[in-house]
């Protein structure tokens, strides 16, 4: 059983990287991210891999919930033009954040997946192959495909500014 | 713009908005869900063995054996006497005199009433009927008794 230091301390370092995760499927990632966690207290014994198990049950809890919301409205369609940044504004970064979360948002989602966990969740191509259910070459595949898309999305951004 | 080799730098400088988590809501939660744990697995078994035994019970509520007396096999030696041969009864034997006491035989002479009795008591108690005499016994002469001598008148 799950001490619940080692949770709170879980929260703390992983739940943002988890919730820009969920936000790739469901506008309700906190929740899910939530759910994800009060199972992770429930589990007898605890997963090995604690954070490529918290990514995987947020995955697919995420993707269930974006089908609900996709069921009652035209979630994805829409989800561009109207969705909040990901990203805190005024960051100490080249990049604005409300282009950034464009720019992902127009990748496919096995590449803005791959991104998202390499670039802002710190797991490594072996975790991301277990989470996505993929191949490590796939994962670097991808990875590097989903960068050059972006950097060309960024580009034609900064070209328009 | 950031070169290639930048633009991942910069994406990794982008911040993610902080989750909207309510910790104390996600604490308390994770608390009830442990705990739930624990108690679902003594509902679990406790709803097997239920499952388990209510066939059982209903089998033997319904099929309630009768009964029965159990059969037992004892061995007993036999105490049976073994078939003699056939032997011609031996002719009846007088009655065999019965121990007396020394001071009861008729060598002494005793010839008392009350010595008489006693034998035919002891010879009937012995000998049933058959040991009474065929005839009565004769009367003991009862002798008188010899007259002191006179012997007051000699000193």
């Amino acid at each position: 059983m799950m001490s619940p230091e080692t949770l709170a301390e879980l929260v703390d370092r992983h739940g943002p990287g988890l919730t820009l995760y969920a936000r790739q499927w469901c506008a309700t990632a906190e929740d899910v991210v939530q759910d994800a966690f009060v199972k992770l207290a429930g589990e007898k014994p605890v997963p090995q891999r604690v954070v490529p198990w918290l990514y995987r049950v947020v995955r697919n809890r995420a993707i269930d919930a974006g089908r609900a919301e996709r069921r009652r409205r035209h979630y994805e369609t829409r989800a561009a033009g109207r969705s909040p940044s990901w990203f805190t504004p005024g960051a100490d970064s080249a990049i604005d954040g409300q282009v950034a979360t464009a720019a992902l948002l127009a990748l496919p989602p096995e590449q803005r997946e791959i991104i998202t966990l390499h670039l802002w969740s710190d797991l490594t191509f072996e975790e991301i192959a277990a989470v996505a259910r993929c191949s490590t070459s796939t994962a670097h595949r991808w990875y590097a495909a989903g960068l050059a898309a972006l950097r060309e999305r960024l580009n034609v951004h900064a070209a328009s500014r | 713009m950031p070169r290639a080799d930048d633009l991942e730098a910069a994406l990794r400088g982008l911040t993610p908005v902080a989750p909207a988590l309510d910790r104390d809501r996600l604490m308390y939660q994770a608390g009830r869900a442990s705990r739930a744990g624990a108690g679902r697995c003594w509902a679990i078994a406790v709803g097997l063995l239920a499952v388990a035994l209510a066939p059982l019970t209903i089998r033997m509520s319904l099929n309630r054996p009768e009964p029965r007396g159990q059969r037992m096999v004892v061995r007993v030696p036999s105490t049976a006497p073994q078939p003699l041969p056939h032997q011609p009864m031996p002719p009846p034997q007088p009655p065999l005199p019965y121990d007396q006491p020394p001071y009861l035989t008729e060598e002494r002479g005793d010839h008392s009433p009350d010595v008489t009795y006693f034998r035919a008591e002891k010879s009937v108690l012995r000998w049933g009927l058959d040991g009474l005499p065929s005839s009565p016994a004769p009367p003991v002469p009862v002798r008188p008794a010899d007259p002191l001598p006179r012997v007051r008148g000699r000193f």
